[in-house]
């Protein structure tokens, strides 16, 4: 088992065959083991260190239940599935912990398994890649998802030459700027044909809404918008031990 | 390493409610926290963003968030704007009605120049004071522990493979002050101290950074101020070709053609510099990275490195710049959001020694 740091040196050093992986995780020796609730932290081995692959949910105040209840799981941004890709926000449609350069470890199944506890209010995590979003979507439903916020993001306002840009870069440079600033309320004036297409947003709603795929596992898909696009966040309930 | 902090974390403390603060302020206060919000406050996290942002920016906002500009710099935006005030109200209040009441139909000159500082002016406030493209704080927080400590790895450089028909590897790295990993392309502002999606550069003439919400601005700043400069030009010589006598009839004219002498090489070399920096597809950052120099990069030969972004051509490369979409405002100064918000919470620096 290698961990992240070794897993950048290999990329870094060997630019022609770089490997894509969650650059989110990172991985940390000195932790709780399983099992007593009153153990005492230790330092573990290179290959017994835990690979943290859920983070706090920034979603939520701090002082919240949600907060305390709650995790996040982020599916990175990707950079190798199309060239546009580095223009237009573009997400890994792989599981976190299925990715090429993924740790893997003694888990041959690909599910989480829980080493340990780490972090302020003692959170379970495994020693590999896998985060708790494999135990609620399989790949192929993540890749679905995905896949189609991809898609959104390709359609709505990242296109270069399309008639709704090239007409604000027109109109905008016939009246210094002025079109932007006023084009969103106006249009909305106009009828829902010239509004700003919301069909991400609207797709978003009905997974995270009862029925939606999401909802019916428990967990929620963090609107791209909300996370400026950097990742795509999942917000899965707090593993337990 | 623990990280030291300066000031105390944020906390519950934070979710104090509108109410609570509205009830301890007067109408008046916060009729001139509308006006201007000058400091955040490090209590109230809750209602539209431009209360928020200032907490975590440097950033001050006008009239509910409607213009912003950056504190602590010199005022060189108010020497632009009368650069591009005056020379209109001297050409108003002395030559317009001369080349008006002509007979040889030179009023379409005198629209012309007035429809183009119209659009500079425009142009400018909106350089100036919008969204240059604001990328949200504390997205990608690490741990809780040792007050929101750094992980070690969240200092490395992270190569990730591209597209076959790119030429190299990606590079990305964590921003240590906004907590987030960056997108291509973007920076952190140390001035505004805010990380900006496709960062060109701050520009201390509009006190703003130049981004990809505000590049097309600045472009429809620089090209429509060379033209109003030309127009004045032409304006001033036709007055000056009609009347008769010596130049003390035509001092204002004069003056007016010196200004534009002295005034137009700067947009328009500006303007050529990124039409060329815009077709070899590199910002001023990417270009200021590549020549390894503090200089002015203006007057810099263009070096045209290798380069992921580069579409292949210098037509789509210019396209592909000049004309980007503006895309959404993640961070923006009007929208509401709730109490306790992480991204406009401040979370202790990183020590002086860590690597930024």
């Amino acid at each position: 088992m290698c961990d992240s740091s070794q897993k950048e040196d290999h990329s870094t050093s060997a630019s022609d065959s770089a490997l894509f992986f969650n650059y989110h995780e990172f991985s940390f020796p000195f932790y709780k083991e399983l099992g007593s609730e009153d153990a005492i932290p230790k330092e573990h081995d290179e290959d017994h260190k835990l690979c943290i692959t859920h983070f706090p949910n920034v979603y939520a105040p701090r002082g919240s239940a949600e907060f305390q209840m709650t995790r996040v799981v982020r599916v990175p941004r990707r950079f190798d599935e199309s060239r546009d890709s580095l223009e237009i926000p573009q997400f890994s449609t792989q599981l976190p912990g299925s990715e090429p350069a993924a740790i893997v470890g003694d888990n041959s199944s690909g599910g989480f398994v829980r080493c340990g506890r780490y972090d302020t209010g003692d959170h379970v995590f495994g020693c590999s890649s896998a985060s708790p979003l494999s135990e609620l979507l399989d790949a192929a439903e993540l890749a679905e998802v995905v896949r189609r916020v991809n898609e959104y993001l390709r359609r709505e306002g990242y296109e270069v030459y399309g008639w709704r840009n090239l007409g604000g870069v027109v109109l905008d440079a016939v009246t210094g700027g002025l079109w932007s600033w006023a084009s969103g309320p106006l249009l909305a004036l106009c009828g829902p044909m010239f509004q700003e297409s919301r069909a991400l947003e609207q797709y978003v709603a009905q997974l995270n809404s009862p029925g939606g795929l999401l909802h019916e596992r428990g967990v929620r898909l963090v609107l791209p918008r909300r996370s400026g696009c950097l990742s795509l966040d999942f917000v899965v309930p707090r593993p337990a031990e | 390493m623990p990280l030291v902090s300066r000031r105390s974390t944020q906390s519950e403390s934070t979710s104090i409610t509108k109410e609570d603060h509205a009830g301890g302020a007067s109408r008046t206060v916060l009729f001139f926290r509308w006006l201007v919000t000058l400091e955040g406050d490090q209590d109230i996290n809750e209602g539209k963003g431009y209360i928020s942002i200032p907490n975590i920016s440097n950033y001050i906002f006008f009239f509910g968030g409607r213009l912003r500009t950056v504190k602590g710099c010199k005022p060189l935006w108010l020497w632009v704007l009368s650069l591009i005030v005056c020379p209109m109200v001297l050409f108003s209040i002395f030559e317009t009605h001369k080349l008006w009441y002509t007979k040889n139909g030179y009023k379409v000159l005198v629209i012309f120049f007035y429809y183009f500082w119209i659009v500079t002016f425009i142009s400018f406030i909106r350089t100036a004071t919008s969204d240059p493209g604001v990328l949200p704080r504390n997205i990608h927080l690490g741990q809780l522990q040792n007050n929101y400590q750094i992980p070690q790895e969240y200092y490395n450089l992270i190569t990730l493979p591209t597209h076959s028909s790119v030429h190299g590897d990606i590079t990305i790295k964590y921003c240590p002050s906004c907590r987030i990993w960056r997108p291509p392309r973007s920076s952190h502002c140390s001035t505004c101290n805010i990380c900006v999606m496709v960062h060109d550069h701050h520009c201390i003439w509009v006190n703003n950074c130049i981004g990809k919400r505000n590049y097309r601005f600045f472009l429809i700043f620089l090209s429509s101020a060379v033209f109003s400069l030309i127009f004045l030009l032409v304006n001033c010589a036709i007055h000056i070709a009609r009347e008769s006598g010596g130049p003390r009839n035509y001092p204002v004219a004069i003056l007016l053609i010196c200004y534009v002498g002295l005034t137009v090489w700067y947009p328009a070399i500006l303007f050529t510099y990124h039409v060329f920096m815009a077709g070899t597809q590199q910002t001023t950052r990417e270009f200021l990275k590549s020549i390894g120099s503090k200089k002015n990069p203006v007057f810099h030969r263009v070096i045209k490195e290798k380069n992921i972004f580069d579409n292949g051509s210098f037509l789509k490369n210019l396209g592909h710049l000049m004309l980007e979409p503006r895309g959404p405002s993640f961070v923006s100064a009007r929208e509401r959001h709730e109490a306790g918000d992480w991204r406009f919470m401040n979370l202790s620096p990183v020590h002086s020694f860590e690597k930024i």
